[in-house]
């Protein structure tokens, strides 16, 4: 009976110690099996639960056709009051061609290289699909790599009056996932260029239109008149973009100060 | 301490081993979503097909299209318009007015020319004030903005010079002296309303859309008077010369003055200066050089087309890359 009884401490210290360190070990190993099914239940659910690039791009060309289609059906496809500024797919794929290759560490330790962009705007999505290689830090062996962004808005520029796009992150697609890391990896480079690597990959977009915020009448100096040069106020705002039939539509306002609402500028 | 460790490995193990699945295609999603996508894709073509706007849209070959509203080019052309000609004063210390006539009497040798007369009448220091209204703005395919606008001209006063001169001839030339006169006269612009008709001609250059005035006739009937002051001293000058050896009764000074009222009723034609118009650039223009990736990026630009259409100004530009970015600056590094 004696010797089935816990030891206790006063009586054997060094036999209790090494006791308390098995039940120690015992709750840590099983603590860790826990975390980690836990951990690979949280993963396998995200998995089941994330879209492929190819059905990310689909669901949201579909939701813009959708709305296209009730604008045309009801005759305002292009319901512009001021400006319409169309731009061909062709122009942006130039332009963006133009400074291909372009390569960025975006963020993350990745580090991206694009050889080749495509533009297609028929689909209610203004898609610029950028192909190349991810990496790892310095890696020699990367991944290839397919970037789906999309340009969601343009704004003119308050400085120069030049139209800019925004472009976002819709997915990112790669071949050989597990040449850059472990846990989530093509999640985390998309992440990363959604938080900030993609303007530093591809920078800037300018479309080469631009929208004065003034109209300038010149000044009249002749031997019988002088008039003096008048600039005419103008608001300009870029309001929307739709996409579709190979172009991207922007619908600019434009209006004049309603008379006798402020003095015209003169110069 | 070696229970630690082995936790560590296992914990470790269990999360490096756990590298994630790609996500993978649900076939019968995805059949799903591609025929919902070539359902809505005809839906939309055949939607678009009947779209005017639309269809004047693809109509231009360029890559670049510019589409203004016929309501934005109407209140910009009425505005530029009314600038030109609200408030504007005219210098018309240059315009001159003249008349001539006949005086003829009836004698017993039947009716004979007496002599002639000339006046003359210089607007030294007369101006003319004018003030537009809200001028009428139409477009017109293929390119041009139809102008109406209504302008008043306002009652001014100022310096003129009077000239006047008799000429006898025949018989009367025997016995009568030729005679001129100069008198310093005020006279006065009469308040009137004229309308203005011209248009302005759009012009798409390919990188700037114009309008360029286009008012052939630009003159102006000024109807004149003189001051009451100064009719009594046109009066006084002619009778003044109404005597024996100035022949003044076969001119008679009554006779001249209607001449004067008349031509001033006539009133003065002043043709406004060309220059009153300038050509006036559109708000939207195309840009020969783009930022993009941070680079400059040259561009060669055509202008394909204008034209009216749909209640609206359409213009289009091809668009090519000229000269290839400078290098690239070096790139930001992402903030950590």
């Amino acid at each position: 009976m004696a010797g089935s009884s816990p030891p206790r401490p006063d009586a054997n210290p060094e036999a209790f110690l090494i006791r308390a360190l098995r039940v120690a070990t015992g709750v840590l190993l099983l603590l860790a099996v826990l975390v980690a099914g836990f951990v690979q239940y949280r993963r396998d659910g995200r998995a089941g639960a994330r879209q492929t690039a190819r059905e990310a791009l689909l669901s949201l060309q579909n939701a813009a056709l959708f709305q296209l289609v009730a604008d045309a059906e009801k005759g305002t496809l292009l319901d512009f009051k001021g400006i319409l500024i169309v731009v061909d797919q062709s122009l942006v794929q130039d332009l963006l061609t133009a400074v291909t290759p372009m390569e960025a560490e975006i963020g993350s330790g990745f580090r991206v290289n694009i050889d080749s962009v495509e533009a297609s705007f028929g689909d209610g999505v203004a898609l610029v699909q950028m192909t190349g290689t991810a990496s790892v830090g310095d890696a020699l062996v990367g991944s290839e790599v397919t970037v789906f962004g999309s340009i969601d808005a343009v704004e003119i520029d308050r400085a120069s009056g030049i139209l800019r796009c925004n472009v976002s992150i819709l997915a990112v697609d790669a071949q050989n996932a597990e040449a850059l890391g472990r846990n989530d990896p093509v999640g985390r480079l998309t992440e990363a260029l959604a938080e900030g690597g993609l303007s530093l990959l591809l920078g800037p977009l300018e479309i080469p239109v631009r929208l004065e915020d003034a109209l300038a009448i010149p000044a009249v100096d002749s031997k019988r008149l002088q008039i003096t040069a008048e600039t005419l106020p103008l608001t300009v705002n870029a309001r929307r973009i739709k996409v579709f039939g190979g172009k991207l539509w922007a619908f600019v306002d434009a209006v004049l100060p309603a008379p006798g609402a402020g003095p015209v500028v003169r110069p | 301490m070696r229970a630690a460790v082995l936790a560590f490995i296992v914990a470790s193990s269990a999360f490096s081993g756990c590298s994630t699945s790609p996500p993978r295609e649900d076939p019968r999603r995805m059949a799903d979503l591609e025929q919902n996508y070539h359902a809505l894709h005809k839906r939309l073509e055949a939607a678009t097909a009947r779209d005017p706007l639309v269809t004047a849209a693809f109509a231009d070959r360029g890559s670049v299209v510019v589409a203004i509203r016929s309501d934005l080019i109407e209140e910009l052309a009425g505005n530029i318009a009314k600038r030109y000609l609200d408030n504007v004063t005219v210098d018309l210390h240059d315009v001159h007015a003249k008349s001539s006539g006949d005086v003829r009497k009836k004698t017993f040798l039947g009716e004979v020319k007496v002599g002639s007369w000339k006046v003359r009448v210089e607007l030294s220091g007369l101006v003319g004030a004018l003030r537009a209204g809200k001028p009428r703005v139409s477009l017109r395919a293929p390119n041009m903005i139809d102008l109406e606008i209504p302008v008043d001209v306002l009652e001014t006063t100022g310096d003129a010079t009077l000239h006047f001169g008799w000429d006898s001839s025949g018989l009367a030339n025997v016995v009568c002296d030729d005679f001129e006169l100069t008198r310093g006269i005020h006279g006065r612009v009469l308040p009137q309303k004229h309308t203005i008709n011209g248009a302005m001609r759009l012009a798409n250059s390919g990188t700037v859309l114009s309008a360029t005035p286009v008012f052939p006739d630009r003159k102006i009937n000024l109807r004149l008077d003189l001051t009451e002051a100064s009719w009594a001293v046109v009066e006084e000058a002619l009778r003044s010369q109404d005597t024996s050896n100035t022949c003044g009764t076969l001119m008679n000074p009554e006779q001249g003055l209607t001449f004067l009222k008349a031509l001033a009723a006539k009133g003065v034609k002043v043709r406004l200066p060309r220059s009153i118009f300038r050509t006036v650039s559109l708000p939207a223009s195309l840009r020969q050089e783009v930022t993009v990736n941070r680079r400059i990026v040259g561009l060669s630009i055509h202008g394909e087309s204008l034209r009216i259409q749909e209640r609206t100004l359409w213009s289009s530009a091809s668009v090519s890359v000229r000269t290839g970015p400078a290098p690239l600056p070096a790139a930001p590094k992402p903030s950590p």
